[in-house]
């Protein structure tokens, strides 16, 4: 997982937010996926457009955990969404209104 | 702090059904106009709202169903196939139903030797439910009952003992509310379980030890095992809303004692959708609004797992001790 990427949550998948946890949806599939209070966190930080440099930085300022076993943590459940489906990646473009070319 | 990060899929719960899901739902007859008008304005099909058509026999399909409903033993109890922009739901070797794509229309062929009383069985069990939910009500595989002017509701697959659970309650003097399909109407203070078909269907067995009459007495349709027994002299029934405070999702069975458990955030969610009555899996708009529901659903009503030993005469203590976890909200039994 390069760290110049951002998720875009597909169309199909719809998410809501239950007490402290995330439950998603994958209207393709009939699937439910549930994210404990740390995953919908990192959801969260997803839905918001956060690269997975931001997630990290945020993610260890907000948590009791190294920056190594974040990392690790991170990339499988990144991963893991991917695998899924739940999310897709684009590359991150730090400047949006610039005219191209 | 200690953490780790957690991802699981839960399960395709809108496609978990594999028992045939109980039945019924609506209105109860004739209700005086205006007496209840919010409860008016929900009123939905009622208990005969659809067509017998000429006995005819079966024909065969050449498109596969897209779900199905099987009996404990494998073999199909309900098939659900599209038919042109509606649906078909057949009953092997007892009836067609033919049901509108907006539920609004259903019309019911039965095989030769079918008799009526069979096919308002079906219709009121089966059918009526998936319509229901077709049409935007909130339709659950459950039954309810009514305590301190709320209620509460048991759901399972087929077989868990919701109907049993109705029964036990109603003949320690409370009323129920539905038996198998239960309606929840949203409303600006959380759901409530609007008034079922006023019958619950028990087996022979607990209809003996329940209510101890001889099935002939009692009058019904035998169908399936169960007896069909109407709201009266054994059975009361409560024919208004009650607003939904707890539920309970059964369990197989297999624990020694009495033991619950809450259930809340992503396991609540897919224990509603997994017992809520869906005839277009498909429909993604419709299954997004049903996941709002359920989600919200989730929140307002407390909700335990249950499981507990399947005795007869353990039915008083387990009823207590339902009462005591819905009225205190403490886990503990």
């Amino acid at each position: 997982m390069t760290s110049d990427v951002v998720f875009d949550v597909p169309a199909h998948v719809i998410a809501r937010q239950i007490a402290d946890e995330t439950v998603i949806l994958d209207l393709e599939t009939g699937t439910y996926f549930g994210l404990d209070p740390v995953g919908a966190r990192i959801w969260e930080l997803i839905a918001e457009g956060h690269t997975p440099n931001d997630i990290r930085e945020i993610m260890v300022a907000e948590y009791d955990v190294t920056a190594d076993t974040l990392m690790a943590d991170l990339e499988k459940l990144l991963c893991n969404l991917q695998d899924h489906g739940l999310i897709t990646t684009t590359e991150f473009d730090p400047n949006p209104d610039a005219e191209g070319g | 702090m200690p953490w780790r990060l957690e991802h699981r899929a839960i399960g395709t719960g809108l496609r978990s059904c594999s028992e045939p899901p109980g039945r019924d739902s609506s209105s109860p007859e004739g209700r005086a106009p205006g007496t209840h008008e919010e409860y008016a304005d929900s009123e939905q099909a009622s208990f005969d709202d659809y067509r017998l058509e000429d006995a005819r026999a079966q024909k065969s399909l050449n498109d596969q169903p897209f779900h199905q409903w099987t009996l404990p033993d494998g073999s199909p109890w309900t098939t659900f196939y599209r038919c042109g922009a509606g649906f078909l739901l057949r009953f092997p070797r007892f009836a067609d139903f033919h049901v509108s794509e907006d539920g609004c229309d259903t019309c019911c062929i039965p095989v030769p030797g079918t008799s009526e009383e069979i096919c308002h069985h079906l219709y009121l069990n089966q059918v009526l439910p998936l319509i229901q939910g077709r049409q935007g009500k909130l339709v659950f595989h459950a039954s309810a009952v009514a305590l301190g002017g709320r209620a509460i509701a048991f759901l399972g697959a087929s077989g868990r003992g919701k109907s049993t659970l109705a029964a036990a309650f109603t003949r320690a003097g409370m009323e129920f509310l539905a038996d198998d399909g239960m309606v929840l109407e949203s409303t600006e203070v959380g759901y409530r379980v609007l008034p079922s078909h006023p019958s619950i269907r028990l087996r022979l067995d607990t209809q003996r030890a329940l209510i101890g009459s001889d099935p002939e007495d009692l009058g019904g349709p035998l169908l399936a095992g169960k007896l069909r027994i109407e709201a009266g002299r054994y059975l009361s029934h409560c024919d208004e809303p009650r607003p939904l405070f707890a539920a309970f999702f059964l369990g197989e069975g297999d624990s020694k004692t009495i033991d619950a458990a809450p259930l809340q955030g992503a396991e609540a969610v897919t224990e509603w959708v997994r017992h809520t009555f869906i005839l277009d899996f498909d429909d993604q708009a419709w299954l997004a609004l049903h996941f709002e529901d359920v989600a919200t659903l989730s929140e307002t009503v407390t909700c335990y797992r249950l499981d507990y030993p399947r005795r007869f005469e353990d039915l008083d203590k387990l009823r207590a001790a339902i009462v005591g976890l819905a009225t205190s909200k403490q886990v503990g039994a």
